[in-house]
């Protein structure tokens, strides 16, 4: 009798469930919504699932980004009644589980429909095949405006597959008071260290980045202004750095860690310093310069600090590097492609969604029509500018974390002692090798 | 009557049964199966070899690896029931603001690993802001670099991980000791015997069980601890405090490569079982004594 009772309770929850979604289906058409986890019209027929870094929703913890997002929201679902968006938020410092997680779920069959994709995980989704090719969505100025570093990554044999949404680059900052005149060349910064040493300062003649992904990030640019590659983009991104000149450009760029640590121009903390960290250093009085992501200009006091390119092996030469964000797209399903794409260009890439946002964020547009705009005229945007004609993406291959997990390991092992640098060259390049021959 | 009996112990265990063999046993199978692979994330094709193999055990930096974490393991294993066994004796003391110490103990044990990491980081930071280093200066010692010297770091990380198990060792020490007849020391008492005596003739054997279980448990747990190393020192500086759950990491989750991960964790049960196994003979070795 009891066991009846229960199904008979457990069939009518049921059904009233089974009801009352009906009759929400039968009510009028709900209002658009916007949300850190949902955007446009509930109910509507097509139905997308996001991946978004939460930093880049209205999850984000600035109160006028927060205000944007919702603005931005809500007018494309005026503008789109018949999509919908569920939005799932990438937390920050969790890029490397969430890409993996959300690769493994696209070989599965089961992604998301579009999602914000780090650059450097591009090549990954080009080499599993995951990502829907979007040259039918795109205009004029989707084609020709993004600066050309966006198109080796989000582009494969003449096709597009991504939209690249914010950059970021890197500085040298200098303290003004300090050195009017900033080193231009290595040589240039152990001056600085002599000049330092002699009049009894405590200050740190240089700092760069050395933690984490950032080590490369903050790396590469020495090494590639010596004409050096990492992958061979004809060859199938076969690993060269190992090779003739790209090996004594690596052995050199070591060698001027080495040289500066052993100079004590640089300390050996630096492995323990993100871009926050020597911002911190900086503001707090105790470095006379520093290398450092272009968003930090913003933390410090503009009247002492002088930015701009990054010292270089030698004279007449510039380099950088580009980090930032792309929007990946995963549909299969046209429809939801083309409202994937749309959504994306509307919120976050075309050329008023991108003016407006990204100075909020402290990032830098990826399209010259916002950066040659008047709002963008001004010292630090037209350096920016300058910056983005010199520098490169990181290379658009599954191997590249490989290379960035050994850079950071290798000046590792300089700052406890290594000193033999060509032996960390060989190391590196037998590995990543071995990995490329593996695959 | 009594086959029916054991049918029903069967069907009793049928749940258990199940829950073990998808989410141990399976895992543990598909880990070997994949280092006997080349498996990368994001690629779908992969062929059996024993390549992954060949790969982590020609990398010279492996024996550094397996170093540091017999050095981790031994010493936090230590430490952790040494600190352990004098914090449950001091709570079985039951003086004024052992509460608080229990609060403290289970604390730092629930404190997530990540978290532990990031906060001894900032305490050993050689920076202005390094509260360690500021409180050796303000003693007229010199800094300390700790996270940028190899033996230092590695230490640091033992520290931060005895810091974080030593709660649990106590709590479970302190169990131990509450479930210690009192007689055995009225016994002893009468007997004339003095506090180091009571100690090693009476409390000592006795909490022996528990010392080899907490000993099993904390050398597991620590074998597989790479949250707190990894926000502390990411197994720098180079590979000076990389031990083998974080080399797991390393190539599972930052350089993709699936295979070469479930070698590394091939290596981590075997170390546990290793451990296990001889504290288990010594364990028996004792019951026969």
């Amino acid at each position: 009798m009891k066991k009846m009772l229960l199904l008979i309770a457990m069939i009518s929850l049921i059904a009233m469930s089974l009801f009352s979604q009906g009759s929400e289906d039968s009510a009028a058409p709900a209002a658009p919504v916007a949300s850190a986890t949902e955007a446009g019209t509930p109910g509507a027929p097509i139905k997308l699932r996001a991946l978004i870094g939460s930093w880049n929703t209205m999850a984000a913890t600035v109160e006028d980004r927060k205000d944007f997002y919702e603005k931005q929201l809500l007018a494309w679902a005026e503008r789109h009644p018949d999509v919908y968006v569920e939005i799932e938020g990438i937390p920050g410092g969790t890029t490397a589980q969430a890409m993996t997680k959300l690769i493994t779920a696209a070989l599965a069959g089961n992604p998301h429909d579009f999602a914000n994709i780090d650059s450097q995980w591009v090549g990954n989704f080009h080499e599993a095949g995951v990502l829907s090719p979007i040259d039918a969505y795109l205009d004029d100025a989707d084609k020709t405006q993004f600066f050309d570093f966006t198109k080796m990554v989000t582009m494969r044999e003449g096709r597009q597959y991504g939209l690249w949404a914010e950059t970021g680059l890197l500085l040298y900052y200098w303290n003004e008071n300090i050195s009017p005149e900033p080193p231009a060349v290595w040589e240039d910064v152990f001056a600085l260290n002599d000049k330092l040493k002699k009049s009894e300062s405590d200050m740190i003649p240089f700092l760069t980045i050395a933690k984490g992904a950032s080590a490369a990030f903050a790396f590469l640019p020495f090494y590639w202004a010596q004409d050096a590659i990492l992958f061979d983009p004809a060859d199938n991104f076969r690993p060269v750095f190992g090779e003739g000149r790209n090996r004594e450009a690596m052995i050199k760029t070591l060698n001027f860690y080495r040289d500066l640590l052993a100079a004590g121009a640089m300390p050996p903390e630096i492995i323990s310093y993100e871009h926050n960290e020597v911002a911190a250093e900086a503001k707090a009085g105790n470095a006379a310069s520093f290398i450092g992501g272009s968003w930090l200009l913003g933390q410090l006091n503009v009247e002492d600090w002088g930015y701009g390119s990054l010292p270089m092996y030698k004279e007449g030469v510039e380099s950088n590097i580009y980090g930032g964000w792309t929007f990946g797209f995963l549909a299969k399903d046209e429809r939801k492609l083309e409202a994937s794409v749309n959504f994306v260009k509307e919120v976050y890439t075309d050329k008023e969604a991108m003016s407006e946002r990204l100075p909020l964020h402290g990032y830098i547009p990826v399209r010259k029509d916002v950066l040659s705009s008047e709002g963008f005229n001004t010292p630090f945007y037209n350096e920016i500018f300058k910056q983005l004609e010199v520098g490169r993406a990181r290379p658009a291959t599954s191997l590249y974390p490989d290379v960035e997990v050994l850079v950071e390991v290798a000046i590792g092992k300089i700052v406890a002692g290594e000193t033999d640098t060509a032996k960390l060259v060989d190391q590196m390049f037998a590995d990543v090798s071995a990995a490329y021959n593996d695959r | 009557m009594k086959k029916e009996g054991n049918f029903k112990l069967v069907y009793w265990f049928l749940p258990l049964a199940v829950i073990l063999v998808f989410f141990y046993l399976y895992p543990l199978a598909d880990a070997i199966r994949l280092s006997f692979t080349n498996t990368r994330i994001g690629k779908l094709d992969s062929v059996y070899t024993v390549r992954s193999y060949i790969r982590v055990f020609s990398d010279p930096d492996l024996l550094i690896v397996l170093r540091n974490t017999l050095v981790f393991v031994v010493f936090t294993v230590f430490f952790q029931l040494f600190f352990g066994l004098l914090v449950g004796l001091l709570l079985e003391t039951q003086l004024r603001g052992m509460g608080i110490l229990k609060v403290a103990m289970i604390t730092a044990w629930v404190v997530p690993g990540v978290i532990a990491g990031i906060t001894w980081n900032i305490m050993f930071s050689s920076s202005a802001w390094g509260v360690i280093n500021n409180t050796f200066e303000l003693f007229g010692g010199n800094r300390v670099p700790f996270m940028t010297r190899p033996a230092t770091a590695l230490l640091a990380t033992i520290i931060t991980n005895v810091w974080r198990g030593t709660g649990f060792s106590g709590i479970l020490q302190y169990g131990a000791l509450r479930g210690i007849d009192p007689q055995l020391y009225e016994a002893a008492d009468i007997d004339g015997a003095n506090s180091r005596q009571k100690f090693f003739r009476v409390t000592l054997p006795l909490l022996k069980p528990m010392l080899m279980i907490n000993l099993v448990l904390i050398t597991i747990a620590t074998v597989n601890t790479y949250d707190a190393i990894w926000s502390l020192t990411q197994g720098g500086p180079g590979i000076a405090t990389t031990v083998l759950s974080l080399q797991t990491y390393k190539s599972t989750f930052l350089r993709m490569n699936l295979a070469q991960g479930a070698v590394y964790a091939v290596l981590m049960i075997v170390s546990s079982i290793v451990f296990t196994t001889i504290y288990l003979r010594l364990m028996k070795g004792q019951d026969h004594a």
